[in-house]
């Protein structure tokens, strides 16, 4: 998995470099970004850049991500494919995660910093 | 491991790809590439072939994880026919039957204690996107058979509202005196 980090005004974003997030990824996908999440700033944005597609399997991963986390971190998303937010949307979980047009928008939205 | 005779497009019925290959994920990912490239000339608007490509990615990986769990190199059939109006999809394979020989409902997981469901989204997706979902097993194979529409599909709310699900929830624009 291609994942990059960087922190940005006590933010840490975690991009992914990739295009698909599938059952064939999923499992090394969500053992990285536990890997890059798990210390550092209270807040991460999970900056979905380049995925184009995004499954199940994939959903899983991030949502499991975000339990491990534990209810005193935030793990927020940048999705800028619409085909990849209506994931979230038909499973409903666009109301558990906040989710952002993109990087930006995700460190311009200051409430919790 | 084949592809199929290539149809005639525009809704006449025809095999637009048929693809026998063995349950693994990368196998999957190539047929769906494949079904893809198979569905190009069929009418299909953006979103409808991003539909057709989840679709078939949560019933095949479905395959991949359950029907074979455990078992390597299972057989899986894969065939798009070209509707009017869809995209006939079906999928068969010789592994496990679905639980209680029925397709999941596709409910939305429920949340395990404080944490939220990791599993359990894939019947969910298809049923949103697909209709005429139908699950068969005959002679030990599996059979799942859907549509996927080539057009803007109904609205969601309307979807959500025959399947039982609630509402989503919308907030009330207040006016500023």
């Amino acid at each position: 998995m291609r994942m990059t980090t960087s922190e940005i005004a006590g933010t840490r974003v975690v991009s992914v470099e990739e295009d698909r997030i599938d059952a064939a990824v999923a499992v090394p996908f969500r053992e990285r970004l536990m890997e890059l999440s798990h210390d550092g700033p209270r807040r991460i944005v999970l900056d979905l850049k380049s995925v184009g597609f995004l499954d199940s399997s994939g959903l899983g991963a991030i949502v499991g991500a975000k339990n491990a986390l534990g209810p005193d971190r935030l793990l927020d998303l940048a999705i800028p494919k619409p085909p990849v937010e209506k994931v979230f949307r038909m499973t409903r979980m666009d109301r558990v995660f906040r989710i952002y047009p993109d990087a930006n928008a995700a460190l311009l939205d200051v409430r919790d910093v | 491991m084949s592809d199929g005779a290539v149809g005639r497009p525009g809704g006449t019925g025809g095999v637009l790809l048929r693809r026998e290959f063995r349950a693994d994920h990368a196998e999957v990912r190539r047929a769906i590439a494949a079904a893809i490239a198979g569905v190009e000339n069929s009418g299909m608007d953006e979103d409808a072939r991003h539909g057709l490509e989840l679709a078939l990615a949560e019933a095949l990986t479905n395959v991949v994880e359950h029907a074979y769990s455990g078992v390597e190199g299972g057989a899986v059939t894969l065939i798009l026919r070209d509707g009017r109006s869809a995209v006939l999809c079906e999928v068969r394979d010789r592994g496990r039957s679905m639980p209680e020989g029925r397709a999941p409902r596709g409910s939305l997981p429920a949340p395990d204690g404080a944490a939220l469901p990791v599993c359990g989204f894939g019947f969910l997706l298809i049923r949103e996107l697909a209709t005429d979902l139908i699950y068969d097993r005959r002679d030990d194979e599996n059979f799942l058979v859907f549509r996927i529409a080539k057009r803007t599909a109904p609205s969601r709310a309307a979807r959500a509202h025959a399947a039982g699900l609630p509402r989503p929830v919308r907030r009330l624009a207040i006016k500023s005196p």
